[in-house]
């Protein structure tokens, strides 16, 4: 079942042309990569998908339902979390906090609920914090849960910033860099994580440096270059494909992957 | 010539002073926090318990004190200023300068209505936040799109013409006159008289908004005021919606205000538009910077210490306005954070939910090094 279904999407900035008619999908229970140079228009199309920007042409279906206009925070609400290329957790929260925003948009007490201490909010607030704190016990951080998240080692981090797209119940989420700036026995726990994540029933869309992770772990891969999609298909297809080897794979990848 | 060499010197002197009972104060809350960190849970009910002792027979102990009870009920009274301030900036990150507008709407209502209307107390004070607040709305709306500085700017300009609107509209307002004769509240039949009914009047009034402001903190909504704060893209691709958050912090904020506007009416019996300039909303910010912004507990010492200043320094008053500037810029470079910070707030309660879980993280880390 297609899950999220993108149709000749464009971004122009002015005169240039970011994303340039790119179709796409993902499949439930898939994990799909995106790869692409350095400004290939990667970070953009996922801003296109989360809502940040509005594409200048195309459609974004997500859910069988279109996304049309749709604010960020709706489209969370709909299913679809991220987390971002340079992690931005909240700077005055603690894990299980940021974490606990996450919930946000699943929960619906009101500002007289939480001023009288009614019982919507007493149940919501337990519920919340019980979602967080599994899904903290599933990622292993329960240790780490009262600390300030971003006094954590940048590894740690990254993992709370999954956690907290996993606390909005999504469908679909989204990963810009998991792996950026971990070192090599990290690369290794954040691949084991993103299998789990996807075996626990969420989608995961992936954009990734590392080949050696993109190609152990994905499905599917989609290759960005210039804004335009010059492939798409197995990891072992795309590693053959001449024209991701000239654009951004290079001489020798076979060897390295 | 000489004028201005006293003028310089004074405010050399005023600055030095000031960086020093910075870092007393600083080095005083810092070892003060630490020690709580060690105070178990019935000890800081106890605690507690004994500041609101404290609170309650602080006007028998003043009985001949008309000026210090006077003085504690403005103490109050500001404690619930910066706090109304505190949930808009602190806890939501929104840069208000106008903040005495809110307190001045207040204010006004209680006095057009009893002294025009003669509503009766209660009803003008309900009535007051119920006015300020539609303007928190009103202000809310426009700057959903402005952030920062030009927040900073429309909040000072909305500020400014609600003054101008209060001198200019005399037939309402009775212009740069004022209004005179408000009149006290009544409680079950009673008229209050003097200050110590007044004083208890505040004292509740600042501790709802000690409630309001902690269950505004932990619940769901106060989270997302707080991750609006900190980053407001994550916070909006965390599913939270910036704008309804933005209007509840002003909204809020400006009822609270409203209110001890109501009670600064009726406290003074008259009201004028020179109460609400726009260095009460300087004085008011200070507060909640010299505390630290979006700690309760700060505010409050914040508020307390800022409110006594002035009446100490009665000598020096032409100077009050020059030392809270030095005093925000100074705390912006020595302090940032202010006197009790939200930080070192979430390390101790941490810390008191499960003492050993710092330890653990660090033992964690250090077996990890091995």
């Amino acid at each position: 079942m297609k899950i999220l279904e993108a149709s000749g999407i464009s971004k122009v900035f002015g005169g240039l042309t970011a994303v340039s008619k790119v179709d796409f999908h993902i499949d439930e229970h898939e994990i799909v990569s995106l790869i692409g140079p350095n400004g290939a228009g990667k970070t953009t199309f996922f801003n296109l998908l989360t809502g940040i920007y509005e594409p200048t042409e195309g459609r974004v279906d997500f859910l069988g339902a279109e996304l049309k206009k749709s604010k960020p925070f709706e489209i969370t609400k709909l299913g679809m979390a991220r987390t971002f290329q340079n992690i931005r957790l909240f700077s005055s929260m603690t894990v299980l906090e940021n974490v606990m925003v996450g919930q946000h948009c699943r929960t619906s007490s009101s500002i007289f609920d939480a001023l009288l201490h009614l019982k919507r909010h007493k149940l919501e607030e337990v519920r919340i914090r019980s979602v967080c704190e599994e899904i903290l016990e599933f990622l292993d951080l329960t240790q780490y849960k009262d600390e300030i998240a971003v006094s954590l080692p940048y590894g740690i981090q990254r993992h709370v910033e999954i956690a907290r797209a996993m606390a909005s119940s999504p469908r679909l989420i989204l990963l810009d860099e998991p792996a950026a700036g971990l070192n090599t026995n990290e690369k290794v726990e954040m691949t084991t994580l993103i299998r789990k994540i996807r075996d626990r029933g969420f989608t995961v869309l992936l954009i990734e440096h590392d080949m050696k992770l993109v190609m152990g772990i994905s499905d599917r891969v989609a290759v960005l270059d210039y804004g335009n999609k010059i492939a798409e298909g197995k990891p072992e297809e795309i590693m053959k494909n001449d024209r991701v080897i000239a654009a951004y794979l290079g001489k020798g990848a076979e060897q390295n992957a | 010539m000489t004028n201005l060499m006293t003028v310089l010197r004074n405010l050399i002197f005023y600055s030095v002073i000031l960086f020093v009972a910075i870092q007393v104060l600083a080095r005083f809350f810092d070892f003060a926090s630490k020690k709580l960190i060690k105070v178990g849970g019935g000890k800081k009910k106890l605690l507690i318990a004994g500041v609101g002792v404290f609170a309650l027979v602080l006007p028998l102990l003043l009985a001949g004190e008309p000026y210090i009870l006077r003085t504690s009920v403005m103490v109050l009274l500001y404690i619930v200023l910066a706090l109304s301030l505190n949930i808009v900036l602190g806890q939501a990150g929104q840069l208000s300068l106008g903040h005495s507008a809110f307190y001045a709407l207040g204010a006004y209502t209680m006095a057009i209505l009893t002294v025009s209307f003669g509503v009766n107390f209660w009803i003008a004070l309900v009535a007051g936040g119920v006015v300020a607040g539609i303007f928190g709305f009103v202000l809310g709306i426009p700057t959903l799109r402005l952030k920062g500085d030009y927040l900073a700017i429309v909040t000072v300009g909305f500020g400014e013409i609600l003054r101008l609107i209060l001198i200019n509209w005399g037939t309402f307002t009775r212009g740069p006159a004022g209004i005179p004769g408000i009149p006290s509240p009544s409680f079950f039949g009673m008229a209050v008289k003097g200050n110590t009914g007044y004083y208890y009047i505040i004292l509740v009034m600042v501790i709802v908004t000690i409630i309001i402001s902690k269950r505004l903190e932990d619940s769901r909504l106060g989270r997302g005021l707080a991750a609006v704060k900190d980053d407001e893209i994550a916070a909006e691709s965390m599913g939270v919606n910036p704008a309804n958050m933005k209007i509840l912090a002003f909204v809020l904020g400006a009822v609270i205000a409203g209110f001890a506007g109501g009670f600064f009416a009726s406290f003074v019996h008259y009201v004028n538009p020179d109460n609400f300039t726009y260095m009460e909303s300087v004085t008011i910010l200070t507060m909640v910077v010299l505390g630290g912004l979006g700690s309760i507990p700060g505010v409050i010492v914040g508020a307390v210490i800022l409110a006594i200043l002035p009446e100490a320094l009665r000598d020096i008053s032409t100077y009050r306005y020059a030392i809270y500037g030095i005093l925000l810029a100074m705390m912006m470079i020595i302090r940032p954070q202010g006197m009790i910070s939200l930080d070192s707030l979430k390390r101790r309660s941490a810390a008191d939910e499960n003492p050993r879980s710092i330890w653990n993280f660090k033992s964690f880390r250090r077996s990890n090094g091995r």
